[in-house]
């Protein structure tokens, strides 16, 4: 054992050296190609807002698409999960732990292996928004923040009861596409995401979409106005419906890709087909600034890693093939000046900017003056009072 | 080295060992970066990795120096030497016991101990001052992140599904909590900052563990007086008598909150395992399959997190995480059988025990039968099966040692077969102490709480009794009622209730707690009733599904047993190190601290008392629930009626009507035009 460990490391070192004799800086550059989308880093949101039994559909959507994006790479830490309520553990399902989306039962979504992010309760209309928005209290926990940049690509799926331009939360409160429209630009104005991939699972799915209007945003739904979103089979031992045929559909997609896959968004979205679906899906791309057929559908289900180089602010004059673009300095990257005398000058450093913004909610600082809000509303309603005498008068 | 002055000599050698070999590779690695002058990045992990993948094979070498060197030695410190801290022993031991139970469920504990660190008594614990947790081997590092940063003493959280069946099964062996979640911690209250401490150690516990234990905020924490004392050896020993004076108690405060509707599942279990050092892929956690776990009629999965000591005096204090899952298992419940093994129970084997486990054993407690040869268990253990406690309750137990098992034959099987499953003559095991709760009247405006407490023991027993009930029951004290064998008692001399302590609920701040100090006559049953009003929540207070009620947690009562009547497993949660090395100089040493501590020598045992504590039902209370389509009714309607009446009031005061006479050469009708 030891021998072998002993091989593999003077094979390390001698490649080692094979490769600091012969460098060319041009082939490490190609070697670290960053991605057309210029993303470093991969998120998944996926949220059922659904409560009760009888929406186990909805629970083993969310969960097929868990295990799709950890399958191609997303780790549970770039996971956010919601789940409304628990049906893996529900004294109703005859098979303990586990949750299935098809009828044959081959795979256990649930696993040996699953971090629900949100549960139960929790999964509220006010929590997602702020988990979004990064605007969350002080003490929540690193798994309940979405800590994205503006490297982030994000899928954001969701799947549950909706309607016209709503999504119901645990049949008690819903979300608009106002709120959702307003949440992605808020996240866009503090560069909390690259692109997103918007996915919607629900009836009139299609509806949620229409009031966004941040760039960068694709989406895609699985029923217009006026049209429902149906299931796609039943389970007689569990009793309920499995999974919504839109997901389905999807998986049978997704199921087929690797993270070597040079799949499209594109032929994804080329296969929904309303004979499949019972509706008709929608896809709005004119926030989007890429053509969808050069998009692979591993930049937002998966987590293939780009690594970004970033200059130095000073090149060294020894350096004869550094750029000269020292203007334009990244301001969160760190200032390699100080060790530019080192061995090297270009350092292979992903530009993360994990800048934990713990935002209080209060409105104002307590040491700013509102006097100027009691002028102007003062004088702007003794000009209403006495546009309305003079109104009254005229009259 | 100078203290104990033996054990670190050999110990030494291997970090020399490490840096004789480290030294040069890191140098070499160094030297050919500046000489390359290598600018590529790639070339020198390339080179690193390599380097390192050299220095695993050696300093495998140094670990297993280092390993065999700790084995050999005692730690044994004089008191007033100074102790390299840094140098303390960790210690991992993994534990199943597996019992079959009165009706034909079988129980199976699961029990991992990790040990970490080593503090003087004269430091207390404080992770800021002591570097505690400079350095993880075994134990999980993100608990004793927590533990650091929350100012966390001890810490008890246990995740229950299911309801323990006192009259059919007696007590568990280790301590289970009643149905849900159930959080307890004591906190250093040095800086003031306990309720912050406190807060925050919740919403973390929420995302290690999935769970929604962000919910226990002010409305649900309570802190009680009288139960939930301090555990663990450390602590009896520095509440003993001897010590209560000398020593300068640290303020620490305790709180303790629990949610009754908290769903356990497979995401609590998944970071439960990842705690422990093999994980499942070893030893007893390799049982650990979620789907067989949660097929059960009782699950509970725990962490415990308390001082222990190191020596017989107490100086030397270390810190303790046991972690815990008791299941019972109905195996008669698919063909009436009550035969079982432990690859049919689990779906798994134990392929051998956890290589960094310093114990690894299953624990077998054989039935207490009152006709002899009616089962058969297989195998039986090298060493024969030993008998433990007093001459009624004597107990039969089989102790196997994976780490020896394993190595003569893989996987680890053992199997129980009864000769005759319909006949079965079981002793049944009478808990001492049992209680229930529930709740009176009808209506969703007033209503009541009865609690029955049954003591079946032949002697006076003293309990704690302690209820937290949400704040939308408003308790009326002046109702509490007591009734002793079903008549009304006048408890004007305290004869029964010696204590009571009771705090009123605040709205939406805070719960109401009911403590009592309970003398129990022998074989008596007592039983408390008390009314409450309900309150009528606001829209936005219900959750979303309403209908279905709110869960009140349980009652928790804690009762002094006596031991000899072999009711519970000794010594709570040390029970396990009390059947593994019964002979071993720590359960001794621990003996001897509690003899101390209680003032009585060991031979009288008789008279000892083990603590236990007994939960009662949760409740579900429905409240009255509005109509939640009711106010989108109100609004919709009051907007239609404003609307309507401002319209035409503005209509009225902004416009002039006037008949406008139509221009002879059209067809006009009369219209209204604004002036």
């Amino acid at each position: 054992m030891k021998l072998l460990k002993l091989l593999a490391a003077s094979i390390c070192l001698a490649s080692a050296m094979a490769v600091s004799v012969s460098h060319n800086p041009e082939d490490v550059e190609g070697f670290f190609t960053k991605s057309k989308s210029g993303h470093t880093n991969n998120w998944a949101v996926l949220v059922c807002t659904s409560r009760f039994w009888f929406n186990y559909r909805h629970i083993a959507n969310t969960l097929s698409m868990y295990r799709t994006v950890k399958r191609l790479g997303i780790p549970d830490s770039n996971i956010i999960l919601m789940l409304a309520d628990d049906v893996a553990c529900n004294p109703r399902n005859i098979f303990p732990a586990t949750v299935y989306n098809n009828r044959d039962r081959h795979l256990d979504l649930y696993g040996e292996n699953v971090e629900v992010d949100y549960r139960g309760y929790e999964v509220t209309v006010e929590n997602f928004i702020r988990m979004l928005t990064g605007r969350v209290a002080k003490d929540t926990p690193r798994s309940k923040r979405l800590m994205t940049d503006d490297q982030s690509n994000i899928l954001v799926y969701m799947t549950g009861h909706g309607g016209e331009e709503f999504l119901k939360f645990q049949d008690a409160e819903e979300i608009s596409a106002y709120d959702l429209g307003d949440a992605f630009q808020q996240m866009h104005e503090k560069k909390r995401y690259n692109e997103i991939l918007f996915m919607i699972d629900t009836c009139q799915a299609n509806t949620m979409y229409t009031k966004i209007h941040s760039p960068n945003i694709l989406a895609t739904g699985s029923s217009k106005l006026k049209e429902s979103s149906y299931s796609h089979h039943d389970d007689p031992d569990i009793g309920v419906a499995v999974i919504d045929r839109f997901t389905y559909y999807n998986l049978e997609v997704l199921e087929k890709i690797d993270m070597q896959s040079k799949a499209t968004i594109k032929d994804l979205f080329d296969t929904y087909n309303y004979n499949l679906l019972g509706s008709t899906h929608g896809v709005r791309e004119d926030l989007f600034n890429r053509p969808l057929d050069q998009v692979p559908i591993t930049d937002f289900f998966g987590n293939v890693q780009n690594v970004e180089l970033t200059e130095p602010k000073k090149p060294s004059k020894t350096d004869e093939w550094a750029t000269t673009q020292e203007d334009e300095v990244d301001p969160f990257v760190h200032d390699y000046s100080e060790d530019k005398n080192e061995s090297s000058t270009l350092k292979v450093e992903p530009t993360y900017q994990t800048v934990l913004q713990d935002h209080t909610f209060e409105i104002g600082r307590p040491d700013q003056s509102q006097l100027w809000r009691y002028a102007s509303f003062m004088v702007l309603s003794v000009g209403l009072v006495g546009a309305l005498a003079a109104g009254s008068s005229i009259i | 080295m100078t203290a104990g002055g033996v054990p670190y000599g050999s110990e030494s050698s291997a970090v020399k060992l490490k840096q004789k070999w480290h030294g040069p590779l890191a140098n070499l690695v160094e030297d050919l970066c500046k000489v390359n002058k290598m600018r590529t990045t790639p070339a020198c992990v390339l080179l690193i990795t390599g380097a390192l993948l050299a220095l695993s094979s050696s300093s495998s070498v140094a670990a297993s120096a280092s390993a065999s060197a700790s084995s050999d030695q005692q730690y044994v410190y004089s008191s007033r030497e100074p102790i390299p801290i840094a140098k303390a022993p960790e210690a991992f031991h993994e534990e199943l016991v597996l019992k079959p139970m009165n009706d034909g469920s079988v129980y199976s504990h699961f029990q991992f101990t990790t040990h970490i660190g080593t503090m003087m008594d004269e430091d207390r614990f404080d992770g800021a001052s002591s570097n505690l947790f400079a350095h993880y081997n075994l134990f999980p590092r993100s608990i004793g992140q927590i533990l650091h940063s929350f100012e966390v003493e001890e810490l008890h959280l246990t995740f229950t599904q299911g309801r323990w069946q006192y009259g059919d099964w007696g007590y568990p062996l280790a301590p289970s909590a009643g149905t849900g979640v159930e959080l307890w911690a004591w906190l250093s209250d040095d800086k003031r900052q306990t309720d912050a401490n406190w807060k925050a150690l919740t919403n973390t516990l929420s995302g290690l563990f999935c769970a929604s234990l962000n919910f226990i905020d002010k409305t649900i924490t309570v802190e009680p007086k009288m139960s939930f004392r301090n555990e663990g050896p450390y602590n009896v020993h520095a509440a003993s008598p001897d010590n209560r004076d000398n020593s300068t108690a640290p303020p620490r405060k305790l709180r303790y909150g629990s949610l009754p509707h908290e769903n356990v599942c497979t995401e609590n279990l998944t970071p439960w395992i990842k705690l422990l050092p093999c994980k499942s892929k070893a030893g007893i956690a390799s049982l650990l399959k979620s789907h067989k776990l949660f097929d059960s009629r009782f699950y509970s999965m725990a962490i415990h997190v308390r001082p222990v000591c190191e020596d017989e005096l107490c100086r030397v204090r270390s810190l303790e995480l046991v972690q815990t899952i008791t299941t019972v298992f109905d195996v008669a419940r698919h063909d009436g059988s009550f035969d079982w093994s432990i690859s049919g129970l689990f779906e798994r084997d134990i392929e051998h025990a956890c290589p960094l486990a310093t114990t690894s054993k299953v624990i077998l407690q054989l039935p207490h039968m009152l006709e002899p040869y009616q089962y058969d268990f297989n195998p039986k253990p090298p060493q024969g099966t030993y008998f433990e406690g007093t001459e009624d309750n004597k107990v039969e137990i089989a102790v196997y040692d994976l780490i020896q098992s394993t190595k003569e034959s893989s996987p680890f099987q053992l199997a129980m077969t009864w000769r005759d499953a319909k006949n079965r003559a079981i002793r049944q095991s009478r808990p001492g102490i049992v209680a229930h709760r529930y709740f009176t009247g009808y209506g969703q405006e007033r209503g009541g709480l009865s609690i029955e407490i049954h003591n079946n023991n032949w002697e006076q027993i003293d309990i704690l009794y302690m209820d937290t009930l949400p704040w939308y029951l408003k308790l009326y004290l002046h109702t509490f009622n007591l009734q002793l064998h079903g008549e009304p008692f006048e408890d004007k001399h305290g004869e029964i209730v010696k204590k009571m302590l009771y705090q009123p609920a605040v709205d939406r701040a805070r719960p109401a707690v009911l403590e009592m100090a309970v003398t129990m006559p022998p074989k008596s049953l007592i039983k408390f009733s008390i009314s409450f009003d309900k309150v009528f929540l606001k829209y936005t207070e219900h959750p979303p599904d309403a209908n279905r009620g709110f869960d009140v947690g349980c009652a928790v009562i804690t009762a002094n047993l006596p031991r000899h009547r072999g009711q519970i497993g000794r010594g709570g949660l040390d029970h396990l190190r009390v059947y593994q090395d019964r002979e071993s100089s720590l359960v001794k040493n621990k003996r001897l601290v509690e003899s101390e501590s209680s003032g009585q020598g060991d031979q009288d045992e008789d008279l000892a008392m083990d603590q236990i504590r007994v939960y009662t039902e949760t409740l579900l209370v429905s409240l009255p629930t509005p109509d939640f389509s009711m106010p989108y009714n109100v609004i919709t309607l009051t907007c239609t009626v404003i609307a309507l009446f401002f319209g035409s009031m503005f209509n009225l005061m902004t416009r002039n009507f006037e008949v406008v006479v139509p221009p002879a050469d059209k067809k006009a009708k009369g219209k209204e035009v604004k002036k």
